[in-house]
């Protein structure tokens, strides 16, 4: 338990999770470019068709792990922006404002994915299918935080007030969501939702394992990155940052 | 029906936006490295304008 | 000189408010004209045929409402940041979430309230059903308390920044959503023959919480975005 904390805090310093950010990035960045090979080479070329939807559900292997993302992440930038709040946690802070772009592209995908996906089934680009019409709502919550961090000046107080409003955001979720869902009964009756009615077949299932498995890492990776180059940003002018810019550059030469 | 566009589409979409996301902070960390590299260059370089005009000074 | 009573601080807070909203009439009726403006673009844009404004009549009313209640949002708390006095609210012995629930009680009388008081109008203008309008009513009676209280605490995020323009409806939209789905859908519902009374009850219970919550958690926002 103390060998835990004692990294915990060893990783809060800057240069300590600058490090520890470059080395293990290509990892999981390499792992879920592997993992997403297998999956979308199982989906594109190995699955059989499905009997009511024909190819065109092959985009639920991407289409799925990207909305499941697009939740998911938004509870760890909640879920970080508490724990920042709380225990004032500067890595928590640029932790939670580095989920929120990663956030917005999983959503962004799901959008788009969903509504290529429509196409052919609804015969419109757009049908306000109630998971897509809550996954819009959810694109303007990260939009909001976004912008919010983006418009205040001071970079830590920025981080605070967008994660706020992230917090904020989270308690809402689940209630625009059955908004959404109550709306779309009154309105439409029942349509043929995306997910359509066949069940998933088990071949299906393991692909789709492979792909959700490689969004998570590549959710990881890319949060490394981005909190690294965030961190980097505000440490510019810190003894530590310098003599690291300038290792790297001695370390090409030699 | 070929469903054939739509998939291309689709997946495409997913690549365009994954490549974005994982280029974009790394692109911007190496802008960094060499926006503080050339900063530290010019510190120094005052550093030792000032090292030597100090230096002849005393002499 | 002893603390007040909760009720006389709250008591004192209110009537300031209200008073300084009657000496900027003006500024205080501002939205309740975009809301009647707003529904006079409907017929406008989609012409004047009555079975058709008569369908849209529950969306547009509410869809006013709504900006109405986006667009007074700004001025919640501007002029208190600018001339200090929301610092004094912070430093004063009284809990600040007390000051800031009666600021918002304030600013639904003075906005919200009037448009309710002529909605009926408004309803005449797009050919609401007369069996309508109780439901609209009394969705907009529970309503735009929620909208108040929702908007105020994203407007307390964002009384640090100077001008923010857009920020703030973009901000309040996303937590507005559940408010008009509910709000208009129980009028639509309505419409339809169905039970209407279930989505404003639900509407009813949010009021509730958010009544308890809201301005504790548009305190805490305020601390938090005060530099």
């Amino acid at each position: 338990m103390n060998r835990i904390v004692l990294w915990f805090h060893q990783l809060g310093s800057p240069p300590a999770f600058h490090r520890y950010a470059t080395r293990w990035m290509p990892w999981y960045f390499g792992a879920a470019l592997l993992l997403l090979g297998v999956g979308v080479w199982a989906a594109l070329f190995r699955v059989p068709a499905d009997y009511q939807q024909g190819d065109s559900y092959r985009i639920l292997f991407i289409h799925v792990p990207c909305a499941w993302m697009s939740l998911f992440v938004y509870v760890t930038m909640a879920v970080q922006a508490a724990i920042a709040q709380v225990w004032r946690i500067k890595l928590c802070e640029i932790l939670a404002m580095a989920c929120a772009p990663i956030g917005a592209a999983f959503t962004v995908i799901t959008l788009a994915t969903g509504s290529i996906w429509g196409r052919p089934m609804w015969g419109t680009w757009w049908d306000w299918d109630p998971r897509l019409t809550s996954e819009l709502v959810l694109l303007f919550l990260y939009i909001g935080v976004i912008a919010l961090d983006a418009s205040i000046e001071d970079r830590r107080r920025g981080a605070r007030v967008a994660g706020f409003l992230a917090m904020i955001g989270l308690v809402n979720l689940p209630i625009i969501h059955y908004s959404v869902q109550w709306w779309n009964s009154l309105h439409q009756g029942s349509t043929i939702s995306l997910m359509g009615k066949s069940k998933m077949d088990a071949s299906m299932i393991l692909p789709l394992a492979f792909t959700v498995a490689a969004m998570q890492l590549w959710f990881v990776g890319s949060l490394l990155s981005r909190a690294r180059t965030m961190l980097l940003e505000r440490e510019a002018g810190k003894a530590w940052a310098r003599d690291m810019a300038v290792h790297e550059t001695t370390r090409a030469n030699a | 029906m070929t469903y054939l566009p739509y998939i291309v589409a689709a997946y495409a979409v997913f690549a365009v936006v994954l490549a974005w996301d994982g280029l974009s902070p790394w692109l911007k960390h190496r802008r960094l490295l060499r926006s503080i590299r050339q900063k530290a260059a010019r510190a120094q370089g005052r550093a030792n304008v000032a090292g030597a005009g100090s230096a002849g000074a005393t002499e | 000189m002893s603390a007040p009573t909760l009720s006389r601080a709250a008591a004192s807070m209110l009537a300031r408010d209200l008073r300084l909203a009657w000496s900027r009439r003006g500024d205080t009726l501002q939205p309740l004209l975009f809301a009647v403006l707003v529904v006079a673009m409907f017929p406008l844009a989609l012409g004047s045929e009555r079975a058709r404004l008569a369908m849209l009549a529950p969306g547009a009313i509410w869809v006013a409402a709504l900006l109405a209640s986006l667009q007074g949002l700004d001025a919640l708390f501007r002029s208190d940041a600018e001339d200090g006095s929301l610092e004094q609210q912070l430093l004063a012995p009284v809990p600040l979430s007390l000051l800031l629930a009666c600021r918002m009680f304030a600013h639904w009388l003075t906005g919200s309230l009037p448009l309710i008081l002529i909605a009926p109008l408004l309803a005449q203008l797009l050919f609401l059903p007369d069996n309508l309008l109780a439901p609209l009513l009394l969705s907009l009676l529970v309503g735009t308390p929620l909208l108040v209280l929702l908007g105020s605490t994203v407007a307390a995020l964002t009384v640090g920044l100077r001008r923010s323009g857009m920020l703030l409806p973009l901000l309040a939209l996303p937590l507005y959503v559940p408010v008009l789905v509910f709000g208009a859908g129980s009028v639509m519902a309505a419409a339809q023959g169905q039970d209407w009374l279930g989505a404003v009850l639900l509407l009813a219970a949010g009021l509730t919480l958010a009544l308890v919550l809201v301005p504790l958690a548009a305190a805490a926002a305020i601390r938090i975005a005060l530099p």
